[in-house]
């Protein structure tokens, strides 16, 4: 535990400079989001069992990971709500507020391809947990998996062509 | 599909990409030597990476769910109307303080942030930072409050634009943009002899309040508290990109520059 306990400084470290990121290149209305969730993803790090990371990539994919699965959790809770009846939360927004309206991803949907898209390539899961879901660009992922910018591009462009057509294959198939 | 047979489209679909636009469809026919389905395969994916757009190209958290306090929760005898801002540590609300029956503004972290120790700790000091001054361009704080765990500040609320939206429909007149000026160095100067350092000023953060009485400097989320009571003049203003506390300090002695104190500044840009 004690281990544990020393590592936790340097994870919080680690996810602030992720928030730190976010925040320089993005608009004002957007980096709370960013903030909270890095915020979350430390309090679920800091109450998992004692790991061990053993490097900073291996810190980021499993950071990653642990974004990508509190999205998800927020998502089926989300629907939960609709479907028993919960009030549904209303979003108001105000002239003031830079709102930028986030892309109209079903992230339940996105996590069942992504499954799937496992057992195919794990490369390509692990490439859109940096990038999509840890809002990493292309250079930063490309560092951290140690591959070149060129590669990871290429790469990407794959993952999402195969995701973007599981995801409206199933959108098709709903609709028959 | 096999692990060789995903290889295959792997390899043919990149190779695909390198090729013209026009050209990629006989390209593919022809490096998959005859193979229909794999044709099929690679054909569907690079349709699909023609139509992909900016497909998961924004970062995911952008989706992430802040809670935001719906209008009619109450918190204690504050009830909430409505967001009207956000800035990088904190919403903000427009709320009726029903015991003494004004609107006020309130700014709080939300459910997913209320629980950090570090952020607690930030929202105390913007609350003590912009308390210990008194200016009539400063917007007042009436308190800091805990309810239901959730902390927050409860300031003055002003009605009106801010100056971002001012001077978005075109320049101000000279005059008005002196006496806004003015006003918001004043308060600067008020802060700065009570210690505090703005280091986010900019236009978002001044409001011109519909009354038309003199400009109100907001948001002291990432002010800087000195122990010394004066700020030298020339102290650089923090960037951007640093508003996390805990970061390392941007300030340097060598930005600090002349040791020129503000009071003697202000005094010149009054007169």
């Amino acid at each position: 535990m004690q281990q544990h306990a020393d590592l936790m400084p340097l994870v919080y470290d680690e996810l602030r400079r992720l928030a730190a990121r976010y925040i320089s290149r993005e608009r004002p209305g957007q980096t709370l989001q960013a903030t909270a969730l890095v915020n979350e993803a430390y309090v679920r790090l800091a109450a998992e069992r004692p790991r061990e990371f053993a490097n900073r990539t291996h810190f980021l994919a499993i950071a990653a990971l642990s974004m990508r699965q509190i999205l998800v959790q927020r998502a089926r809770a989300k629907r939960a709500d609709k479907r028993g009846g919960a009030p549904q939360k209303v979003t108001l927004n105000d002239g003031n507020i830079a709102q930028v309206p986030a892309a109209d991803i079903d992230i339940l949907a996105l996590d069942e391809a992504l499954e799937r898209l496992a057992d195919v390539d794990p490369d390509l899961v692990r490439l859109v947990e940096l990038r999509y879901f840890t809002g990493l660009t292309v250079e930063e992922t490309a560092d951290v998996v140690g591959s070149s910018p060129a590669t990871v591009k290429r790469q990407w462009a794959l993952a999402r062509a195969w995701l973007k057509r599981a995801l409206e294959g199933e959108a098709s198939a709903a609709v028959e | 599909m096999t692990r060789e047979r995903w290889a295959r489209v792997r390899s043919i679909f990149e190779g695909a990409l390198e090729q013209p636009v026009e050209a990629r469809t006989e390209w593919v026919r022809q490096a998959c030597q005859g193979d229909e389905p794999l044709v099929r395969e690679v054909w569907g994916l690079l349709r699909s990476h023609a139509t992909a757009g900016d497909f998961l190209e924004q970062p995911a958290h952008l989706d992430f769910d802040l809670d935001i306090l719906e209008g009619g929760t109450e918190l204690g005898a504050f009830r909430i109307i409505r967001e009207i801002g956000r800035g990088g540590m904190g919403v903000v609300y427009l709320a009726h303080d029903q015991e003494l029956g004004r609107n006020v503004a309130l700014k709080a972290l939300p459910s997913a942030l209320s629980a950090s120790p570090e952020l607690r700790q930030r929202l105390r000091r913007e609350a003590r930072a912009a308390a210990n001054i008194k200016h009539p361009s400063i917007a007042t704080v009436h308190a800091l409050s805990e309810i239901d765990g959730q902390l927050f500040i409860v300031s003055e609320f002003v009605q009106g634009t801010t100056l971002r939206e001012l001077i978005g429909g075109g320049p101000l007149e000279a005059s008005r943009a002196y006496a806004v000026a003015v006003k918001i160095a004043s308060a600067l100067s008020a802060a700065h002899a009570a210690g505090v350092i703005h280091r986010d000023l900019k236009p978002e953060n001044i409001l011109l309040p519909e009354s038309g009485t003199g400009p109100k400097v907001v948001d002291f989320g990432v002010a800087k508290l000195t122990t010394t009571g004066t700020v030298p003049a020339t102290a650089a203003p923090s960037p951007r990109s640093a508003p996390l506390s805990g970061l390392p300090p941007t300030w340097r002695p060598s930005s600090c520059g002349a040791r020129r104190s503000m009071p003697a500044r202000t005094s010149s840009a009054s007169a």
